[in-house]
């Protein structure tokens, strides 16, 4: 069976290049019929790749443990979901995952531009076809997800059972979605550069494609972040860790990138930053993967060394060089298109500052993850950051970040007074005084906490305004007409009530650590816990330790949580299966540290996190909102 | 002002912030990042920071004790070189012989020993495991 995909993933490969190279010649001959023989390639390739993900699955879902991959993760005892979701849960079948992504989507780009102008859909086409090639590559000569054992086991090695939760079967699909569209969207930018195109239709037309796989992004962090916080068992949901890292670059470049194209389209500005933005966007993704699946970082899910990384750079650097060259051709032209008038108190000029506080963001956490192996190479002593210093070094960005995403709506493009710009600002910003005059009150004088939610505030209030008034003025009907300016609205009170959520569940957390014997009880967090007896049960391919904990309040009993141990059959550890009573002020979260049922002891490690229902909650708000602004046809949004 | 100087001048004012920032982040919160013999070597100097080690934990070496949630072991490097570790706190579910941890913390010169403020298993061994006959 390993031959027949590997046949497959081949054939898919050469397609790929085929395709590559005859959308090349197509363009330098200006032939059609070249044109169209390409198309056939990326077709023949989305088929290619099709078919060997087919085989991949189907030897995942009938246990063909012969190959080696299928041996590595799935094991007899899986239930068929997580078996299938293999496919992604390891490195070669995960690479071959993005590829299939890439090529399915070139796909559904080749139908949709199928009228554009031939120099202009072969550059697009081009790109997402020597993309799937490079995975291609990668699945083919280094980590192959087909190659046979030369024995057949009796049975598969099992899944790690962190991955057998239901953040398995969508969270890497929806992440990976979040970095492949960007594929399509940087095809476009570099076709518009090839085809020497000045204005802003290339990124006009491909927004619906950037902010459907920005969604995908967000969705696939905050999934990871819950998942980390339901799974794991530490009561947190981000840690730095160098994976999560990975994912929020791209996902900050993302994000100025398409803040920079509204003033690219309306204003005629940044435009050499839209360019940029989106080359180091894909560039981004690209290096999230690489840290991800090759383990050049030490990381709790980070996979075993190889020489990935090398395949990776030559890529990165080889794909950043084109695209420079050719931005380099245009940036007369483009920055002459620009004109020269430029103030910080205008829209434009906040969008302007946004894209350094997002590309600062981005340089700091990157240099702070690559650290082991910047200083590896540069320094004599390798040295590592952790959490206190993204958390030092992040702060001011993100805190600029929302006041900016909080003013920038009281600014007209052009220029505003400065008298407008106090008279507008008022009212929020006496709101966000206090709320920090409130919490100093109650007695949460943390000043960072203080100011980061006098500013989320500030921001939140303006956001409001600005809805209100806008629609006193243009009527309930502009909700409908002017769809993108309220789907942005909307993503901005997401973004501000998942700042309260990470404010709040940052920096007034309540944790406590307690050893105790059956039956007693411990107060935490103004409940109080007690602990029972520990009970046994045993499920499909684990046997469950679990502790009943009575939540107790004022002498009322609210209700009982159920903090487990889980032993998996393949597994000599056991894993914690933590208890979570979730509401909108903020989350019991019960642990089951340790038990002796012969030394009669019970150990439970109690979480309270305030508020953080609101970042899930916020996440909604901006998918919601998102989806909200591309949803009507491009001439209703003027 | 023109458009090119006033974005000149926001832009070193910005270089300089993440300059700071980085330098400032980097003197007090960056740990040196070791193998086990490169410690043994010069404890002195590492400790000023505080090291993070990887290695492997040496079987037969674990002591554990949930209930005072206490762990001892030994852990060693390639070269063979080993350390004892002493972490109070709750032990990772994931942490059993055999694998590669990594352990962050100060070295105790006198007592010879190795205190864990934290310690971090690296990639369960089913992330990567060698499928062999038997299994």
């Amino acid at each position: 069976m390993g031959q027949i995909g590997n046949l497959f993933q081949l054939l898919a490969l050469f397609a790929g290049l085929a395709a590559f190279g005859l959308y090349i010649y197509s363009m330098q001959a200006k032939s059609k019929s070249y044109n169209k023989m390409a198309d056939w390639f990326l077709i023949a390739q989305a088929v290619g790749i099709s078919l060997a993900s087919v085989v991949l699955i189907y030897a995942l879902a009938t246990g063909y443990y012969k190959m080696e991959y299928v041996a590595q993760y799935t094991d007899r005892a899986l239930p068929m979901i997580y078996k299938i979701s293999g496919w992604w849960a390891g490195q070669a079948g995960s690479l071959l995952f993005w590829g299939w992504l890439v090529a399915v989507l070139a796909l559904i780009e080749l139908f949709r531009i199928k009228n554009y102008e031939l120099k202009h859909r072969s550059v697009v086409l081009a790109v997402s076809a020597l993309t799937a090639t490079f995975f291609l590559v990668l699945t083919v000569f280094v980590t192959n997800p087909f190659s046979e054992l030369d024995f057949f086991p009796q049975d598969g090695m099992g899944m790690n059972p962190l991955l057998q939760n239901p953040g398995m079967l969508y969270h890497p699909p929806t992440l990976f979605l979040g970095y492949v569209g960007f594929t399509i969207v940087v095809g476009h930018s570099l076709g518009a550069l090839i085809c020497r195109e000045i204005s802003s239709s290339w990124a006009v037309d491909t927004r619906k494609w950037t902010i459907i796989t920005w969604i995908f992004l967000t969705i696939g962090i905050v999934l990871g972040g819950e998942w980390a916080y339901v799974e794991l068992g530490w009561g947190g949901y981000w840690a730095w860790d160098p994976v999560e890292n990975a994912s929020l670059l791209p996902w900050l470049v993302s994000t100025a990138f398409f803040h920079s194209i509204i003033i690219y389209e309306r204003k005629e500005k940044l435009k050499i930053w839209s360019h940029a933005l989106i080359l180091l966007t894909f560039e981004m993704t690209l290096l999230a993967t690489f840290i991800t699946r090759s383990g050049v970082l030490d990381s709790v899910h980070s996979f075993g060394k190889s020489s990935l990384g090398y395949f990776f750079i030559v890529f990165m650097v080889s794909t950043t060089a084109i695209f420079l060259f050719y931005l380099f051709k245009m940036l007369k032209p483009l920055s002459q298109s620009e004109g020269t008038e430029f103030n910080f108190t205008s829209r434009e000029g906040i969008f302007f500052v946004g894209n350094w506080l997002f590309v600062g963001l981005t340089l700091v956490i990157l240099i702070g993850t690559m650290m082991p192996v910047f200083s590896g190479i540069f320094l004599a002593d390798k040295i590592t950051v952790g959490i206190p210093y993204y958390n030092k070094v992040t702060a001011p960005f993100f805190l600029m970040v929302l006041f900016a995403s909080g003013f920038a709506p009281l600014l007209n493009y052009g220029n505003t007074e400065s008298s407008v710009i106090i008279k507008k600002v008022l009212p929020s910003l006496a709101a966000g005084v206090a709320v920090m005059t409130g919490m100093f009150v109650y007695g949460l004088t943390n000043p960072l906490a203080m100011v980061l939610a006098g500013v989320t505030t500030f921001s939140m209030v303006t956001i409001i305004i600005q809805a209100a008034s806008t629609i006193k003025r243009g009527g309930t009907k502009v909700l409908v007409t002017n769809r993108r300016f309220y789907g942005g609205l909307i993503v901005h009170i997401g973004v501000v009530l998942m700042a309260y959520g990470i404010i709040a569940s940052s920096f007034y957390n309540d944790q406590a650590d307690k050893v105790v014997a059956p039956g007693e009880s411990f107060s935490f967090h103004g409940y109080t816990l007690q602990v029972g007896d520990i009970g046994f049960v045993k499920r499909e391919n684990y046997t469950s330790a679990y502790a009943p904990v009575g939540v107790y309040k004022d002498g009322k009993k609210l209700f009982t949580l159920g903090p487990e141990r889980r032993f998996y059959e393949k597994n000599e550890e056991a894993f914690a299966e933590v208890a979570i009573s979730s509401s909108l002020k903020g989350d019991l979260y019960l642990i089951l540290s340790s038990y002796s049922k012969n030394e009669n002891y019970v150990g439970i490690q109690a979480v309270y996190q305030p508020l953080i229902s609101w970042i899930w909650i916020g996440c909604v708000l901006m998918c919601v909102g998102g989806l909200y602004g591309i949803s009507g046809r491009k001439k209703q949004n003027v | 002002m023109k458009k090119s100087w006033k974005i000149l001048f926001a832009g070193a004012v910005f270089v300089v912030a993440i300059g700071y920032l980085l330098t400032t982040g980097f003197s007090s919160d960056s740990v040196y990042y070791l193998e086990v013999s490169e410690v043994l070597e010069n404890p002195a100097k590492f400790n000023q920071k505080g090291m993070r080690v990887s290695g492997d934990v040496v079987t037969g070496t674990i002591v554990k004790d949930f209930k005072k949630q206490y762990l001892e072991f030994n852990m060693s490097d390639e070269e063979g070189k080993a350390m004892k570790v002493i972490f109070n706190g709750i032990i990772p579910d994931t942490f059993k012989e055999d694998i590669e941890v990594i352990v962050e913390g100060k070295y105790d010169i006198d007592g010879q020993v190795f205190h864990a403020a934290t310690v971090l298993t690296k990639c369960p061994s089913k992330y990567e495991a060698e499928v062999d006959e038997k299994s």
